[in-house]
């Protein structure tokens, strides 16, 4: 059992099938997929900048995470339930594509940031948040997204041999 | 020159792909930050500081992101300007981000600067969240009309 075999039962799924040949769901999801990139990219970075304290330095930095925990929290789900069904509904093409696993992996490095920076700088519990943790976290944090989003645009060039 | 090769971006996918990244990105940036003063206006988001404040400290980011990503926007329109400008979708996008930028710079950071009634503050927000929306919708339908 390859990846790609993998990939070819699961967008062979009804629902899957419906989505890669509708005319409109497809747009409709990948839209929706790139507006909420947007709207959770304005959150990230701005509490990536107050981390680094080069703005809004007057709010605490705890109080702007928890403040925006819930909006990137369900900007993240809808974010991720949409990208799941583009891929799932091509899942042949984007299991075996070297920016498709690239970008997965990445996700994957955003899953141990959080975890690691979790007491440290995300939930710290009243504890004061280290200058160095912030800036660790910021600057890996806006970097994993960026090339998040660079993967996420170049699954479209690559050519299977 | 005349042939579509001489532009560079038409000459190189690299440099295609990379312009496309870069006006992905720079859109995030712009409406992401718009979309924070937006949350503050619907008294959600950093509510220690005012509107005001929250959209002076955004405004360099946000000039910032549209410069980046109408630049990077250009430079994709001119691999193609004949197609792109023909098409009713793009002409649809151009509109809306006319619009969407003239309410920012205006109405939107107007409101955000005084104290207006609630009712106000809110709809502004959800009129700049739709003309914001509404500007990615049609720039990923073209594709797709």
């Amino acid at each position: 059992m390859t990846l790609a075999s993998v990939g070819r039962t699961l967008q062979e799924l009804r629902g899957f099938t419906a989505v890669r040949e509708s005319a409109y769901v497809y747009p409709v999801i990948l839209s929706t997929h790139v507006a909420c990139i947007a709207l959770f990219g304005g959150l990230i970075l701005l509490t990536n900048v107050r981390l680094l304290e080069w703005c809004l330095t007057d709010v605490p930095v705890d109080e702007m995470i928890e403040r925006f925990r819930p909006w990137k929290q369900l900007g993240f789900v809808v974010m991720v339930g949409c990208g799941s069904l583009l891929a799932a509904s091509k899942a042949a093409e984007y299991f075996v594509n070297p920016f498709f696993q690239i970008k997965m992996a990445l996700l994957g490095a955003i899953g141990v940031h959080g975890t690691y920076f979790r007491r440290r700088v995300y939930r710290p519990a009243g504890a004061a948040i280290s200058a160095g943790n912030a800036r660790a976290a910021a600057v890996l944090s806006l970097a994993l997204w960026v090339a998040v989003a660079t993967m996420g645009r170049w699954i479209a060039y690559y050519d299977a041999p | 020159m005349s042939e579509a090769s001489a532009n560079f971006l038409n000459a190189h996918e690299w440099a295609y792909g990379m312009t496309e990244v870069a006006h992905i990105v720079a859109l995030a940036v712009a409406i992401g930050l718009i979309a924070v003063v937006d949350l503050r206006l619907l008294n959600q988001g950093i509510v220690h500081a005012t509107p005001g404040r929250v959209l002076r400290a955004t405004a360099i980011g946000t000039l910032i992101g549209f410069i980046v990503a109408i630049t990077t926007g250009f430079m994709i329109f001119s691999t193609d300007p004949a197609r792109y400008f023909a098409h009713p979708t793009m002409r649809l996008k151009l509109v809306l981000l006319l619009v969407a930028l003239g309410f920012n710079y205006t109405i939107h950071s107007r409101v955000a600067r005084g104290s207006r009634s609630r009712v106000v503050c809110r709809s502004v927000a959800v009129v700049s969240l739709a003309l914001w929306m509404s500007v990615v919708f049609s720039g990923i339908f073209y594709a797709f009309t």
